[in-house]
């Protein structure tokens, strides 16, 4: 039976070929297994080339990717440098044009190429080899995505024939996994790139729009709660008025208004019940204005009323009106009843001297602060009445 | 060193690269008798093929090393006979496997002929008798698998097989000149002959069979006291086994109590590891029938 067992081979090789299988699909579950991890380029081309020398019996394994029209070696590992778990990322700072050398030949050819014995191969193809004495196999692949190549794998080891045709197919489905990774990795790159640039994009919109929103509030004449025009937009369209009036010598009076104790309100029945009084308030207010007159709100609960062609009688007489159709009206917030009354102070031109008015000294500002004043009077007397700067003291 | 198999031009890492190519280490006639035998029998369970399978170092090895492939999936953590047939290859795998490891080529036991296979057989399995009972017996804060520390002693010489393998002449020079000293060591005969050692072809072997990555921590460095890592005592426990069984296989006046080093860093109980000891000796006269019969 001994005799009969020492003669058998073929178990031998099979054993053999059975374990190389085993090694070449261990490598490849090893790289696919890469693909569901989410790693970094330089993660995964380390993992890959530390694969390629533990399970293909490679002595050296280098990888090259095309950059423009040259490859660039962008890792490289030995054996001895897996076994103390070194990085594979350093180039060994070649590279190669296409065409030129083994890897660049693979590359112009889009064709594996293997190199039996490079001592006894063409001088011309391994001359741009540097350790050529040292590199007995070699075996170089393409790594292609849709035939555009994507870079080169190369294995090599020192003793000439060493590779057999397991590695030769290993490496070709090592290699359309690698450029399955490689063109997933872009990808990735790629769709964050687009997405940075669209967040970039909408910062920028953002920022536009926030500038134009503020721009627009510069601009904007309109009291938003009330619909009432603003400070800004009573300054500049009466302050013309005024100059006019001044101009043709016409009357002009000036009315502001406040609402009497609008704190209590608010504090009583809340801020959405306050707002509700300013706005019925701003209506009221409305119905009094003719065409000419300006009617603004001017702070939280001040209004100013301005009456072009109105003398100090006139502004009193519809002030007290004003006054009085507040102070009647049915205020409500939800069931309560509500006492809203209001204060007027009114100032005209002609509580200006003539020499004041001729020389053009007169401001809005100047009115409304005899306005005020007036309004102040009134507050101090129990409120709720009209009071013009002329008949204060 | 005029041998065929080795010229003025090889380095270590020539060597390394010749012992990278062994795919396979060829099994011992009789183990690949019984393994044509229980192969051959419907009736063989599991325990019964792990038991031929653990009297063969090499086969148990490349076993192991299967198991541990990328391919299963179970990293490199299998560590004993028993998972790798149960959780990993299956029973039919490992028959056939072994079968066809024993229709192959079978070792050739006069190739060395000065390699003691015996001696070398019993200093296996006396190491991993040795290091099984190292959960059992000591009191050592570390809990070791015993099937696991088993198979790192049986295992942890693997590189003197490989050698006798691949480089038979060298290691018959070798064993010749080493046997008249017994207080000195194969490792030491092979630094001052030849540029490498047992221990690194075990390692380079257990790289290219995947052995776990501690299993070829122990084939390298089971002598290094200085050894650190975070395998470290595990390390030194089977090297200690290792010295112990040696010997005891030579017999000579050797007391494992002196080595006071390795008791302290395995924190070991001296009284305890004295009985331990004790009680073991008596197994080698039974792992010397059953190595007799292996070599038959």
């Amino acid at each position: 039976m001994k005799d009969i067992i020492e003669k058998l081979e073929t178990p031998d090789i099979l054993n053999n070929r059975f374990m190389q299988l085993l090694d070449s699909l261990s490598g490849i579950r090893t790289i696919s297994n890469l693909g569901t991890q989410q790693l970094e380029k330089e993660q995964f081309i380390d993992s890959i080339m530390k694969t390629i020398i533990e399970h293909l019996e490679v002595e050296k394994a280098s990888l090259y990717l095309l950059e423009k029209n040259s490859l660039k070696c962008v890792a490289n590992l030995n054996w001895e440098q897996f076994i103390t778990n070194e990085s594979s990322i350093n180039s060994n700072g070649k590279s190669y044009l296409l065409g030129e050398g083994i890897v660049g030949k693979t590359a112009a050819n889009l064709q594996l190429i293997h190199i039996h014995n490079c001592k006894a191969s063409d001088e011309n193809l391994i001359k741009y080899e540097t350790n050529k004495e040292k590199v007995g196999a070699l075996i170089c692949a393409p790594i292609m995505v849709n035939n555009t190549l994507l870079g080169v794998v190369e294995l090599s080891h020192p003793e000439p024939n060493h590779f057999e045709s397991w590695q030769e197919h290993s490496i070709v489905i090592y290699a359309d996994l690698i450029s399955m990774l490689l063109s997933n990795n872009k990808l990735l790159c790629d769709m964050q790139s687009i997405v940075d640039a669209r967040t970039e994009e909408l910062r920028h919109a953002l920022e536009e729009s926030e500038k134009l929103r503020a721009r627009y509030e510069e601009m904007s004449v309109i009291d938003p709660l009330t619909k009432l025009y603003n400070r800004r937009y009573f300054f500049t369209e009466v302050s013309s008025t005024l100059a006019r009036a001044k101009r043709y010598s016409q009357s002009f009076s000036l009315m502001l208004m406040d609402l009497d104790r609008f704190k209590d309100v608010n504090d009583t029945f809340g801020h959405e019940c306050g707002d509700n009084v300013l706005t019925t308030m701003s209506e009221i207010l409305s119905q009094f204005t003719r065409e000419g007159d300006t009617l603004a709100r001017i702070g939280g609960e001040e209004f100013v009323l301005a009456l072009p062609e109105t003398n100090n009688q006139g502004a009193i007489v519809l002030a007290e009106r004003i006054r009085a159709s507040i102070e009647e009206h049915d205020w409500k917030c939800n069931e309560d009843t509500m006492e809203i009354k209001i204060s007027i102070g009114i100032a005209t031109l002609a509580d200006f001297n003539n020499e004041e008015i001729l020389h053009d000294d007169i401001q809005l500002s100047d009115i409304l602060r005899k306005a005020d004043l007036a309004l102040y009077f009134v507050k101090q007397h129990g409120r709720n009445g009209v009071k013009s700067f002329s008949a204060m003291s | 060193m005029a041998s065929s198999e080795m010229t003025g031009q090889q380095t270590v890492s020539s060597v390394r690269l010749e012992i990278q190519k062994i795919d396979c280490l060829p099994p011992i006639p009789s183990i690949a008798q019984d393994i044509l035998i229980a192969t051959n029998d419907d009736t063989i369970d599991m325990d019964d093929i792990a038991k031929i399978i653990k009297r063969d170092p090499a086969l148990t090895a490349r076993i192991i090393g299967m198991a541990n492939s990328a391919f299963f999936g179970f990293g490199r953590n299998v560590t004993t006979i028993e998972q790798a047939i149960i959780n990993v290859l299956g029973l039919d795998l490992v028959k056939g496997f072994a079968l066809s490891l024993a229709m192959s080529k079978v070792f050739d036991l006069e190739k060395c002929a000065s390699f003691d296979l015996k001696r070398y057989w019993c200093s296996a399995f006396l190491t991993a008798e040795l290091a099984s009972g190292f959960t059992n017996h000591i009191d050592s804060k570390e809990v070791f698998d015993p099937k696991q520390l088993y198979l790192y002693g049986l295992l942890h010489n693997i590189g003197i097989l490989v050698l006798v393998h691949r480089f038979p002449n060298i290691m018959t020079e070798l064993f010749t000149t080493s046997v008249e000293d017994k207080e000195k060591r194969l490792i030491d005969y092979e630094n001052e002959t030849i540029d490498f050692n047992h221990h690194q072809a075990g390692a380079w072997l257990g790289h290219k069979w995947k052995l776990p990555y501690e299993m070829i921590d122990i084939i390298e460095h089971h002598h290094d006291l200085s050894h650190q890592d975070r395998n470290s005592n595990l390390v030194i426990l089977i090297g200690f086994c290792s010295r112990i069984a040696r010997q005891w296989v030579l017999d000579t006046n050797y007391d494992p109590m002196q080595e006071l080093e390795v008791i302290k860093t395995l924190k070991l109980n001296p009284d305890l590891l004295k009985s331990y000891l004790d009680k073991s000796h008596s197994k080698l006269s039974d792992i010397q029938k059953l190595v007799d019969d292996i070599t038959r």
